[in-house]
């Protein structure tokens, strides 16, 4: 069921009921007045006459008796000068005269006596009649006497009310249901609003927002409907570059993959087929072999990258200073291989690292730093506001500034050819970055080719404060 | 969708069962409640008069009121609130002699000139036993500290706020009086006669006023006088009304 429907049944529900509930009471508490009002006028009128009864027995008794005896015109008479209707009852409950209209058969209540004055209601033919019974004595005589009111306008009045009730309450109704309706559909509109906005989301409009129209809970909704769509909005393109990248990675995999496996194919099918001169064996197989040691890289490199996804690394407190001249002792031969001078300045502190990660991080930067035939790489180490920020800066070829955002990726190569002489996989910087997340940090790569001047920089957490050695 | 329409379309035909039925229902339970207040049958038990004691001699033996009470009841009566009739209850005067004592007050009238004693052969006698509205009665009758619910109390009131209205007619005369209650004084009489039955013109107010008091037990006193009118009222050319109006007043 609509909501608006819901809260239109509920308001109609709870209306009905109030006013119903208090036409009931008004006209309840108003009729019930009513009758008490016309009981005590009826009880007054019944008391004047009792009295004028009663006055006319004291005066003339034995005129009346006698005259009621020969049941001659003297209660008539008498009924005459009293209030309204009244009916005379013998002694033995027997009519003895009634001014009330025949359609009216007047009888006795139960109960009347000498000590006890009755009062009740009578309907007939449509009118309503409020009968006081009594009895008088006098003396010797006794007599009932009722007295008779129509109290029919009361029955009328009630009538009328109740009419008048009816119509109000379908009225008040009629329109306050029209009302409900119109406020019930205003009220609900935001929520179809929203309700349209999810599901265009649903149909991939991720840029769907709402309108903000009011501070209310449907507002609130809106605002935190809006948050929702741009952490969805921001998720799916995160997901989407994921998957973009994970993409890339397979294409560059398989590619990385088929360009040796085509030059150890083709060199091995040629030493198959045919009987090649010594000089091109050794040429065939020296091809075999180089192209067989970047398939090992790759897959080395692959290994550890998805060791490091994989594994949860305990960071360990290490010397700074000391941790980065190990590192570079053990890199040493490399570095006169290529006749590369190391330049080491570092503030004396303390790292939390993993020992094994580190190692590999710095020696991919300076493997790259080599690669982009450097005669020079500078490593500076300064703590500064709790961070020890670590700059590897080469005299290298440099990198193009639009590469730079990309050069961490997986099988990303500014120059494919060369690196791919020099066993380069595209792999070092993309495990760099994946080492220095580790640590909590980033690489951030800077590059002036004119200068030749690259720099990687840096951060790992300090411990400690300064070391006193 | 097909399923949500349906439920709405159930929603608004439910709304307007309890639009219709919720009449319905009131309808019939104002039916039921207007039947149950007609079948009511009330009963209203009537106190027996108890006459006022006699002397051994067979007199009746009247209270006297102090003037403080006389104050009160006359200042409640000359209000006019509205009179609510009722029986006779203990300490006051029966029905029967309210009337004698009516009679009796006519012959002090006709001693003194007001009531000629050959128009008492009266045709008809009336007689209503009355009191003030009692709630009015005891707000006025209240001190700053009565609170309420003791305005409202179904305590009866003292036997002498209430008074008997007898009057005695005839083709000639009409003769109203009011008399108290608990005393069986009369405190306000009015004449009428449609003949030239006495001479107004005769009578001594001063007289009247000071028969008037005696009448009622008084000398001399600072709180209360006698008020007297006469009137004399041109029916046609050849008849007239005579109206005598005497009663016991406070002084102002």
């Amino acid at each position: 069921m609509r909501l608006f429907a819901k809260i239109t049944i509920c308001s109609m529900l709870v209306l009905c009921i109030a006013v119903l509930f208090s036409g009931y009471l008004l006209i309840t508490f108003s009729y019930e007045n009513a009758l008490d009002r016309e009981t005590e006028r009826a009880l007054s009128k019944y008391q004047y006459d009792k009295f004028s009864v009663q006055a006319a027995l004291i005066s003339n008794q034995e005129r009346l008796q006698e005259g009621i005896e020969a049941n001659d015109r003297m209660l008539s008479v008498l009924s005459a000068d009293l209030n309204g209707e009244v009916a005379f009852f013998s002694d033995d409950k027997e009519l003895l005269f009634s001014s009330v209209p025949d359609k009216f058969p007047v009888v006795l209540s139960n109960g009347v006596s000498e000590k006890m004055i009755v009062n009740e209601f009578k309907q007939s033919a449509g009118k309503v009649y409020l009968m006081v019974s009594g009895k008088i004595k006098q003396d010797k005589l006794s007599l009932y006497l009722v007295s008779v009111t129509d109290i029919t306008s009361v029955a009328n009045q009630k009538e009328a009310m109740t009419k008048s009730f009816k119509n109000t309450y379908f009225i008040t109704i009629g329109i306050s249901m029209a009302f409900v309706l119109i406020l019930s559909a205003l009220l609900t509109r935001p929520i179809n609003r929203l309700i349209k906005a999810a599901t265009r989301m649903v149909e991939g409009q991720y840029r769907e927002r709402l309108a903000i129209h009011s501070n209310d809970e449907i507002g609130e909704l809106s605002v935190s409907f809006n948050l929702m769509a741009s952490a969805v909005e921001d998720k799916i393109s995160e997901l989407s570059e994921t998957a973009r990248q994970k993409e890339d990675f397979v294409a560059s995999f398989a590619h990385e993959l088929k360009t040796p496996l085509t030059s150890v194919i083709g060199y091995a099918d040629m030493l198959y087929q045919k009987n090649l001169p010594p000089d091109e064996t050794k040429s065939a197989a020296w091809y075999i072999l180089h192209e067989g040691l970047r398939l090992e890289a790759l897959s080395l490199k692959l290994m550890d990258l998805i060791v490091l996804d994989r594994q949860d690394f305990v960071l360990e407190e290490m010397s700074a200073n000391e941790l980065l001249q190990n590192i570079l002792d053990g890199l040493q031969p490399l570095l006169n291989e290529h006749r590369v001078a190391p330049h080491l300045t570092a503030d004396i502190g303390y790292v939390k690292v993993e020992y094994d990660l580190f190692k590999t991080l710095l020696l991919n930067l300076i493997d790259n730093s080599v690669k982009a035939e450097c005669t020079d790489i500078w490593i500076l180490g300064q703590q500064t506001n709790g961070h020890y920020h670590i700059t590897v800066t080469d005299n290298g070829r440099g990198i193009p500034p639009s590469e730079l955002s990309r050069i961490s990726e997986a099988f990303y190569m500014v120059d494919k050819s060369r690196s791919r002489k020099q066993h380069g996989v595209g792999l070092g910087l993309s495990l760099a970055s994946k080492i220095a997340e580790i640590h909590g940090s980033s690489l951030k790569f800077h590059s002036e080719q004119e200068k030749r001047i690259t720099s990687v920089e840096f951060e790992l957490i300090c411990v400690g404060g300064v070391a006193n050695d | 969708m097909i399923k949500q329409k349906v439920f709405t379309a159930l929603g608004i035909a439910f709304s307007l069962l309890i639009v219709f039925g919720g009449w319905w229902l009131t309808s019939k339970l104002l039916l039921r409640h207007e039947t149950n207040q007609l079948a009511a049958l009330e009963s209203v038990r009537v106190v027996s008069p108890a006459s006022t004691p006699e002397t051994p001699n067979g007199e009746t033996n009247y209270p006297t009121l102090t003037e403080s009470e006389l104050y009160m009841v006359l200042n409640i009566w000359e209000l006019g609130t509205d009179e609510i009739p009722h029986e006779p209850r203990a300490d006051q005067l029966t029905m029967e002699q309210a009337i004698t004592a009516g009679k009796e007050g006519l012959a002090f009238f006709s001693e003194h000139g007001m009531f000629p004693s050959e128009l008492t052969a009266f045709e008809k006698t009336n007689a209503y036993l009355c009191e003030s509205n009692p709630d009015l009665t005891r707000l006025i009758q209240t001190s700053p500290e009565m609170k309420s619910e003791d305005i409202r109390s179904n305590e009866e009131l003292a036997p002498f706020y209430s008074y008997w209205t007898i009057s005695f007619s005839s083709d000639n005369v009409n003769a109203t009086l009011i008399i108290n209650a608990a005393t069986g004084q009369i405190w306000k009489a009015k004449m009428e006669y449609h003949i030239a039955a006495i001479d107004l013109e005769k009578l001594d107010d001063k007289s009247l006023a000071d028969a008037f008091m005696a009448y009622l037990g008084f000398d001399e006193n600072v709180l209360f006088e006698t008020a007297i009118q006469k009137k004399n009222t041109k029916i046609d050319d050849t008849t007239s009304k005579l109206t005598l109006d005497i009663k016991l007043a406070t002084k102002k």
